[in-house]
């Protein structure tokens, strides 16, 4: 039976779960308690690692080898957090830095005693106000009490916690566009190796996770990392935040254990669709991910049942389109979303996405050409040769496959909804 | 004439330097400090910032002027952020926009003659599940239907911003609406998937 590991304190105490009063009374800090004075952090670090823990950012990597990746004996430190919550679809993070933000600083504590950092970056969308200030009382909160900061419990443990409130850039979520923007520069994503373990925030080696994926720590700590195991898949283990939108009659950030399905995911948290209508088309992962049709509704929501169709759950996002949604323009949307967070270091990225943006609106307008559905392949395939997933990279980030996703999985999928909205024969001949 | 950073502000921005290893670390909350203050970032308080962290004047409109929070020039009162993004577009927040912005008289990312209000299309703000999504001085109101937004923001310049927020604002929504009764109903059971069955069978 699967149990609440993120929000059951925010569900049971929906007035004050943010308050350093509920979460003491609720267990809060019990988990760092334990971990300092009775575990090594080597076996915090193996905790983590049993219980299978992947990251929730969008890539899935496993924590616990990810933590795994840091040279030996080099310091200082740095453990990032990254709050940049910013994918179309996307408000999960947003609900855990403001609903229950000492749960992500504890666990975020726990994390850099693993790990051996000793300043933490919470790195939090600038937008998001209630919940940098929230996040930030509960910073001067927990190091008041001895949670944070110089030998937190008595333990000769040192930790020092900065919230950095970021200032709109979605590409700044990007790991190393993240650490280039927290060294105080413009957010542009650096090539990788070296990765952030090695080579990191002031070029020392850095663990950056996110929000979600450190908010799970302090349950495992306190429950073991077998008893996370426990639940969810084999290969995707947990409970998991999804954020479902769209044409759905009850949205919502839901926590379910990995592997419901998604027929199911819809009627029983979202309630339905809207109007008694049906599925058309789903986004399963956030905006970056393929698109689904309704022939995949019973799909397992799991990591590895979403490769096997290739596409992801990427960062939870599950946006839901009904029968009376022609797919173009939500598709235009998030083309032209990426061109504009595109931060324009590779070709590829800046013009490509640029084309296929305006390629895109002039179809949704009524003003394109049947050679525009070749051309936006076309483009597609230049920026990510092959069209395959996981998609080849021509560029530094991922930014640019993630653009064509939308584009070639829908030409595949509805390419009737592109043909529909083009001018015909006569109406072109008459020039209307 | 004083400049932005004095006295108690002065202080303030010391200690935001010294908080980082390396002092350029703190251009986005020095940035954040002047326009949390004034609404906007205006060239003095730019040239102050670069002699704080010991850069050029030109790296802090560089740097600063990637990001679009910042503005550079004198905005209204109240920053009207409308979600523009795919699931605020699904429910009809292009729409809402248009409204508000035939309402008041102004275009896209104007300002409104009084001063009361500017306007901005936003990407996705977090809030898709309470969209169409609205953000005022970046606090959310959900759920704004198009007819709704007009009236929104006449009742913000009537009552106040803090007044209004307090009854509508987002965090006095109840969270995920409906998930507790979810969670009553127990987790969903297992359903095997033909797919998924292979594979474990591989
Ligand atoms: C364009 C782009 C945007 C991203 N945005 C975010 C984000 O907003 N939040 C996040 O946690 N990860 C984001 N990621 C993923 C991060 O690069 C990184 O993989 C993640 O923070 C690692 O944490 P995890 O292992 O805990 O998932 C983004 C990646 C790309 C390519
Ligand atoms: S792929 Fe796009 S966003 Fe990523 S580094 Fe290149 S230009 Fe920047
Ligand atoms: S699409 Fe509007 S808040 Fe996400």
């Amino acid at each position: 039976m699967a149990e609440l590991v993120l929000t059951k304190r925010m569900i049971e105490h929906p007035r004050d779960s943010w308050t350093l009063a509920t979460y003491e009374e609720t267990g809060g800090y019990g988990a760092l308690r334990q971990a300092v004075r009775e575990m090594t952090p080597e076996q915090v670090h193996d905790e983590v690692k049993a219980a299978g823990l992947r990251g929730r950012g969008g890539a899935g990597f496993p924590t616990g080898v990810k933590w795994g990746f840091l040279p030996d004996g080099e310091y200082p430190r740095y453990l990032v957090v990254n709050g940049d919550e910013g994918e179309p679809g996307t408000f999960k993070d947003r609900m855990l830095m403001e609903r229950d933000p000492h749960q992500l600083v504890e666990g975020a504590i726990l994390s850099a005693y693993a790990v051996g950092a000793e300043h933490v970056f919470i790195y939090c969308r600038g937008e998001l106000r209630n919940a940098y200030e929230r996040l930030c009382r509960a910073v001067d909160e927990a190091t008041e009490k001895g949670y944070a900061g110089t030998n937190v419990l008595g333990s000769g443990f040192d930790v020092k916690l900065t919230v950095h409130r970021a200032a709109g850039a979605y590409i700044c979520g990007e790991e190393t566009a993240l650490l280039t923007s927290l060294e105080g520069y413009r957010g542009w994503p650096r090539l990788k190796p070296p990765f952030p373990a090695v080579k990191g925030l002031y070029a020392g080696p850095t663990v950056v996770n996110n929000v979600e994926t450190l908010s799970n720590v302090p349950w495992i700590v306190r429950n073991g990392g077998a008893a996370y195991a426990a639940m969810g898949t084999e290969k995707s283990p947990g409970t998991r935040l999804f954020c479902l939108s769209g044409h759905v009659n009850r949205p919502g950030n839901y926590e379910i254990e990995l592997g419901t399905p998604f027929r199911e995911f819809f009627d029983r948290w979202g309630q339905g669709i809207r109007n008694g209508e049906r599925v058309k088309a789903f986004i399963p992962g956030g905006a970056s991910a393929p698109w689904l049709d309704a022939s995949s509704l019973d799909l397992p929501m799991s990591m590895e049942a979403l490769d096997s169709v290739k596409s992801m759950l990427g960062s939870g996002a599950v946006v839901v389109m009904d029968e009376t949604t022609n797919v173009v323009r939500p598709v235009w949307n998030l083309v032209h979303f990426f061109a504009h967070e595109s931060c324009g270091q590779c070709t590829p990225c800046r013009e490509g996405t640029t084309w296929l943006q305006d390629i895109l609106a002039r179809i949704v307008d009524g003003r394109g050409r049947r050679e525009d559905l070749d051309l936006l392949l076309d483009v597609c395939d230049n920026i990510t040769p092959g069209l395959g997933w996981p998609p080849a990279q021509t560029t530094i980030c991922v930014l640019a496959p993630s653009a064509a996703a939308p584009i070639w999985s829908t030409l595949r999928l509805f390419r009737d909804d592109y043909e529909e909205l083009l001018p015909t024969a006569n109406e072109v001949a008459a020039g209307v | 004439m004083s400049g932005f950073f004095d006295g108690e502000r002065l202080t303030a921005a010391r200690a935001k330097v010294a908080e980082y290893p390396q002092p350029r670390s703190a251009i986005l909350p020095l940035l954040h400090m002047v326009q949390g203050e004034l609404g906007y970032v205006p060239r003095d308080a730019m040239r102050e910032i670069a002699d704080l962290i010991g850069i050029t004047p030109a790296e802090v409109l560089g740097t600063g002027s990637f990001y679009t929070m910042f503005k550079f020039e004198k905005m209204g009162r109240h920053l009207v952020s409308v979600c523009g993004g795919i699931s605020c577009m699904l429910m009809g927040s292009h729409d809402l926009y248009r409204r508000m912005l035939d309402h008041f008289g102004v275009g896209s990312l104007g300002t409104t003659d009084d001063g009361e209000f500017s306007f901005e299309l936003v990407e996705c703000a977090a809030a898709c599940g309470g969209a169409p999504a609205v953000q005022v001085d970046y606090l959310f109101f959900e759920n704004v239907g198009a007819d709704d937004g007009v009236e929104l923001l006449e009742d913000i310049r009537r009552l106040g911003l803090d007044t209004v927020y307090a009854e509508r604002g987002s965090m006095t929504a109840p969270l995920s609406p409906g998930a507790e009764e979810a969670l009553a109903a127990g987790p969903a059971p297992k359903t095997a998937h033909p797919r998924a069955e292979a594979e474990a069978t591989d």
